[in-house]
């Protein structure tokens, strides 16, 4: 009887602790803890995405709101450091790719779902690919990158960048730049 | 009240289809004999309105980053228009919020706190993210996705201070002096029904100088319910324009008398700025399009357009 009731304390503390937890912003600085599972599926519909994430917007060459719009999220728990990328565009193409610099780390992750070096990752487009002859909104990535590839605590140099041509044919850039350290490892 | 063709009540209101026949007598269009553009269109000095477009957050229920500050800046930016416009027209996907949270009406309500920087009355299509959020979604009683919080806050808040009880609808416009009549007919291609087509059917029969329809998905969005059965009606009857959204962008398709206005705040998908569309009746009866960038106003496209729709060289 006893082992039963310990358990339900344990789990209405566990409850507790990830309640508080939604309300917890990242630390200057630092990147936000995930807080739930990631699944990676390109949707970013755990509520760590919005709530805890460190999150940045694409800009261009003359400092403004990069025109096609991307922006960089990113958590982490013990093990992993998620990154999502969002992409809107008008003309999802097998070429079409963010590169990123995570300390390091190169990546590049592909509209078509390729990443370059291989690790778990997850895309979802709302489009076609390929297609230029419709009209297309978005494609989103999501990477799990294992901490261990990353090295130290940091704090790291994080480099994002984004190069789209639209249909009107002229290619146009867009990119982010941060330095963050990991969350503190329990 | 607004009083509608016999015909249109008995349609909507039996479960039989019945359509009037094309050579039914046409009479003037029906506008409300009150100044101004209200509930159901009204008398206007000059047709003159904005159209402002998608304004959804990048993320699902992101609501902390809903882009006020750019919807705002785009009211503003429609009210401060010389002369000011008469009423003003909205495409869709206000919000992006999941069907089982609670973020539709705290989304919808940062937009109707931006929208207030316009002092007028506002017609608003609805998108497929005031159904369950794809593109392919069919909202409604009885449809495939039925009534959910995204939808039902549509129209509540959007909707129901304009007088309008269905997700379509007609605003019925005539000039003060009888010169010229306009009708607005806002398709509601993410809640499309049999009732609906032969509601559309109906509606374009009625007579008038301009003709202006209202969808959120454009003609390259076939996956909407509502597009193509609409585009079929469409084909039949006069029209000078179709307004659209959906795409993030500003795009002007003259072959389909078509403009895509999505640049109200949602991320931008080419090119284009967020901004907005003022079109205008000039003193030779064209109408001007006339595209502007949001907060330095720069013009980004200018076109005139006859009443058939069919671009003034």
């Amino acid at each position: 009887m006893a082992r039963w009731c310990r358990s339900l304390l344990l789990l209405a503390a566990c409850k507790q602790a990830a309640s508080k937890l939604d309300d917890v912003k990242p630390t200057p600085g630092q990147i936000g803890l995930a807080g739930t599972a990631i699944k990676l599926d390109g949707e970013l519909d755990e509520p760590g995405w919005n709530v805890r994430a460190n999150r940045g917007v694409f800009l261009g060459p003359d400092g403004k709101l990069a025109r096609p719009y991307s922006e960089i999220r990113l958590l982490a728990d013990a093990d992993t450091l998620y990154v999502a990328l969002y992409a809107a565009d008008e003309d999802i193409e097998s070429t079409d790719a963010f590169e990123l610099a995570l300390g390091d780390l190169v990546i590049v992750a592909r509209a078509n779902g390729k990443v370059e070096p291989t690790m778990p990752a997850g895309i979802d487009r709302d489009g076609t690919l390929d297609k230029p002859g419709d009209d297309d909104e978005e494609w989103v990535v999501e990477l799990a990158v294992p901490l261990s590839r990353l090295g130290a605590a940091g704090p790291h140099d994080f480099f994002a960048k984004r190069c789209d041509t639209p249909k009107d044919r002229k290619p146009r850039c867009g990119q982010w730049t941060a330095t963050l350290s990991l969350p503190p490892r329990r | 009240m607004r009083r509608l063709p016999l015909i249109a009540l008995v349609a909507c209101g039996s479960s039989s289809p019945v359509v009037p026949p094309i050579d039914a007598p046409a009479g003037p269009l029906d506008a409300p004999d009150h100044a101004g553009a209200g509930n159901g269109g009204g008398k206007l000095d000059d047709l003159r309105f904005a159209v402002v477009g998608d304004t959804r957050p990048v993320n699902l229920d992101d609501t902390a980053n809903y882009p006020t500050d750019i919807v705002k800046q785009i009211w503003t930016d429609v009210e401060a228009e010389v002369p000011h416009v008469a009423f003003a027209v909205s495409t869709g996907d206000y919000m992006f919020a999941s069907t089982g949270g609670n973020e539709q009406d705290a989304q919808l309500d940062l937009y109707l706190g931006a929208r207030m920087s316009f002092h007028g009355i506002a017609y608003a299509a609805l998108g497929n993210h005031e159904c369950n959020g794809y593109t392919s979604s069919n909202c409604g009683p009885g449809n495939t996705d039925g009534q959910p919080k995204n939808y039902v806050s549509f129209m509540t808040k959007l909707l129901g201070p304009i007088g309008e009880p269905l997700p379509y609808f007609i605003e019925r416009f005539a000039a003060t002096d009888g010169s010229w009549s306009a009708k607005l007919i806002s398709i509601a291609a993410n809640a499309w029904d049999s009732r609906q087509a032969i509601w559309l059917e109906t509606a374009l029969r009625e007579p008038s100088t301009y003709t202006f329809v209202l969808r959120h998905e454009g003609h390259t969005s076939t996956t909407g319910p509502g597009v193509l059965p609409s585009a079929e009606i469409l084909a039949k009857y006069p029209l000078t324009m179709l307004i659209v959204g959906h795409t993030h962008a500003y795009i002007h398709y003259p072959a389909y008398r078509e403009i895509v206005v999505g640049n109200g705040g949602a991320p931008l998908t080419s090119s284009t700025n967020y901004g907005y569309v003022i079109v205008a009746r000039a003193a030779d009866g064209s109408i001007g399009v006339t595209a502007r960038e949001y907060g330095t106003r720069a013009l980004v496209d200018q076109f005139s357009v006859k009443a058939d729709g069919s671009l003034v060289p």
